[in-house]
């Protein structure tokens, strides 16, 4: 299968492209020429597609001849609230651009990347939440992704919409200043590997095309904000004293029974917490 | 000291030397004033980076810290513009360094 994958030097994008490579299939990876290539340079099957998302031509340009679109490419949080006009352009338009590139082939199967902040905040609610949620935005990100599907279900094409969970990467990072989310309320996570395998496993099942999944971690990743930030510095081997938001935010526990069928959820919070630890003795802080 | 609290200090010293740097023009010694604010400040709003206390992040600042041993030396004992300009440079490159390694180690939520 030849696959596009917008947003391809991304964190998920050059996982889901390496995926694919691995997988045999040949992929196109379309970014921006500016971003670290790195990743995914040199990867056999993998052509490097370098563009903007916003460019109808060169989106057109890049959907030419293949036969599956994994659709990533999109400003993200904090960006994404920081102008509100650039997010609309890239997350709206760009996928805009993609699905008017699809016009002609309808049956191509194109798979999108929506989040679970199009739930709104649901701290308030009995877990989990399931696809069938109402959707309300609570920033430009969610607004754009809420958007996003909208222009999807209109356009008739084959599409299938992963609303993805915050995904953990196996690495030390930094808190920011305030956690976007309270230390008691409900998140759950998803392993960068897993959301990746996740979006694989739709391009090879034709059965699971045209519906909308949720995609998280599952159980063992249904936690606090407190407890999700004390276990994951606690394995690196660092103390942190984190500042959390003092509103409840648009992340909770979801519902991930009918996307289990793709056999993505293989990384449990524990082994997470193996890998982290690993990398904390890399890095020399345990 | 740690480390990180010895380049803040090494940059004010040669933040104050630079005040007094005779033998330039007045521009280049306003330019070295501002580009060794510029990596104070750098300094600064990362010091309390969690990845500063990896083993990378020690070797980084120890870089840093011989690069402002040399520009402290050439600023004191100021010779010719050349010099400088190529100490002053590879400062930057080290603080360089520090924000990008922030950056990459930002967590996103989504």
């Amino acid at each position: 299968m030849r696959i596009l994958v917008t947003g391809g030097a991304g964190r998920l994008g050059a996982e889901v492209v390496k995926l694919c490579a691995s997988a045999g299939h040949s992929v196109r990876a379309f970014d921006l020429p500016n971003v670290a290539w790195e990743t995914i340079n040199g990867l056999e099957e993998t052509e490097p597609f370098k563009g903007d998302i916003t460019d109808p031509a060169q989106v057109a340009a890049a959907c030419g001849g293949v036969d599956a679109v994994v659709h990533l490419a999109a400003l993200l949080p904090p960006g994404s609230e920081r102008n509100r006009e650039l997010t609309m352009r890239v997350n709206v338009e760009g996928t805009g651009n993609v699905l008017r590139a699809l016009k002609h082939s309808r049956r191509t199967p194109l798979v999108l990347a929506s989040s679970i902040t199009v739930y709104g905040v649901t701290s308030g609610e009995e877990p989990p939440i399931g696809e069938g949620h109402e959707k309300k935005a609570t920033d430009n990100y969610s607004e754009s992704k809420i958007m996003v599907e909208g222009l999807a279900e209109s356009s008739g094409s084959l599409n299938t919409v992963l609303r993805i969970a915050p995904i953990s990467v196996a690495d030390l990072l930094e808190p920011p200043e305030t956690i976007p989310y309270r230390g008691d309320q409900r998140v759950e996570f998803i392993y960068l590997e897993d959301a990746a395998r996740a979006i694989v496993s739709i391009l090879q099942r034709p059965e699971t095309w045209g519906s909308a999944y949720n995609i998280a971690g599952g159980h063992s990743w249904q936690m606090t904000g407190a407890e999700y930030i004390e276990r994951f510095y606690a394995a690196l081997g660092v103390e942190v004293e984190p500042h959390f938001s003092e509103k409840y935010t648009a992340l909770d526990w979801y519902d991930t029974s009918r996307s289990r069928l793709l056999g993505y959820q293989r990384t449990s919070f524990n082994d997470f917490e193996d890998k982290l630890r690993r990398v904390g003795e890399g890095l020399g802080l345990r | 000291m740690s480390e990180i609290e010895g380049a803040k200090k090494a940059l004010q010293s040669v933040i104050e030397a630079a005040q007094g740097l005779e033998g330039v023009t007045e521009e280049k010694r306003r330019s070295l004033l501002a580009r060794a604010q510029s990596a104070y400040n750098i300094v600064v709003q990362n010091e309390k980076k969690i990845w500063l206390k990896t083993s990378l992040g020690k070797a980084i600042v120890n870089d840093l810290n011989s690069s402002l041993v040399t520009l402290l030396k050439v600023v004191e004992k100021f010779k010719d513009s050349v010099e400088l300009e190529t100490v002053v440079a590879g400062v930057e490159a080290q603080t360089r360094r520090i924000e990008e390694e922030s950056r990459r180690r930002s967590m996103v939520v989504t």
